[in-house]
């Protein structure tokens, strides 16, 4: 492995661009940072001590692609699905707005609770 | 470690092609992929990935890693230059090479892989480019990273009515026809 690092410098070999230059794709970033900003705002609200446990969170994994994988994921094709205790609880074409709909629909769950499947 | 389960993903809505081989037999080609969960740093979130063997190291969307941008140690590229271009899924992305600290779960219950420096190119904010990566789009590639010294195994059959398994070890399978090495 290349050792040659900088360490935690991301300005290395310059800043980011940041997208002026189209309007429209300048939106999508701007959407998604201040849905991502909410979304840590409620993260912040949970301790770590409150984390949702691992093991759920890993049965949910395993029966969404035993669901995508029978077929019965068929209704949900080219979306995301969000899966709780072996449930679907909602879709969306994005996966970050997924995230923060479930943070705001169930503000019971720690937000990473949620497991985020891609269907197709 | 001697072996980790992976997610096999296999959705019979996604056929791609359905042939019949001479003998008669049909033969369908679906859209198999291969996939883990990994956790990056001191984040606790799972984040799902592709295990990618066409891909050279890992990927990160600007949307996955924008959740842990201080986790990153950047490279700077020897020539200078601000950014590479590279391509995913028929998309153009911008990228900066960095590593970060990945932790890589696999389907069943048992303890994730001990943490790794992976290498990965993390896609950056690009003003021309109409097609960003998506989340779904975090790909575990072939070098510099956990596959990196390891056998991905895929088998025993892809055929659609059987079930197809995939599992990361560090140990030599006993049947080579079923070996795809990160290694080789």
């Amino acid at each position: 492995m290349n050792t040659d690092v900088t360490t935690h410098d991301p300005t290395a070999n310059g800043p980011p661009v940041t997208p002026t230059a189209n309007p429209e794709l300048a939106r999508w970033y701007s959407e998604r940072d201040t849905w991502f900003a909410e979304l840590q705002a409620i993260r912040a609200a949970w301790s770590d001590r409150q984390y949702p446990d691992q093991a759920e969170i890993t049965a949910d994994w395993k029966w969404v692609y035993s669901q995508i994988n029978a077929g019965a994921m068929r209704a949900h094709l080219g979306k995301y699905v969000a899966v709780y205790q072996q449930a679907v609880a909602g879709t969306d074409t994005d996966a970050l707005r997924l995230e923060l709909a479930m943070a705001r629909q169930f503000p019971h769950l720690h937000p990473d609770r949620f497991v985020i499947a891609p269907v197709g | 470690m001697s072996r980790i389960p992976l997610i096999v993903e296999r959705d019979p809505n996604t056929v791609v092609v359905i042939a019949r081989a001479p003998d008669g037999s049909p033969v369908a080609v679906s859209n198999l992929r291969i996939r883990c969960t990994l956790v990056v740093g001191r984040d606790l979130k799972r984040h799902l990935a592709i295990i990618d063997t066409g891909a050279p190291t890992a990927v990160f969307p600007y949307v996955v890693w924008q959740r842990f941008p201080s986790d990153i140690r950047w490279f700077p590229f020897a020539d200078n230059s601000a950014m590479k271009l590279a391509t995913l899924a028929g998309r153009s992305f911008r990228y900066r090479l960095g590593s970060v600290t990945v932790r890589l779960f696999g389907r069943d219950d048992l303890p994730p892989l001990p943490p790794i420096e992976v290498v990965a190119q993390f896609e950056q904010l690009d003003p021309m480019n109409p097609h960003p990566l998506e989340a779904k789009h975090l790909i575990v590639g072939l070098q510099l990273g956990p596959l990196e010294g390891r056998f991905l195994v895929v088998g025993p059959r892809h055929t659609l009515a059987e079930r197809c398994e995939a599992w990361l070890t560090d140990e030599r399978p006993v049947d080579p026809l079923v070996l795809t090495s990160a290694t080789l």
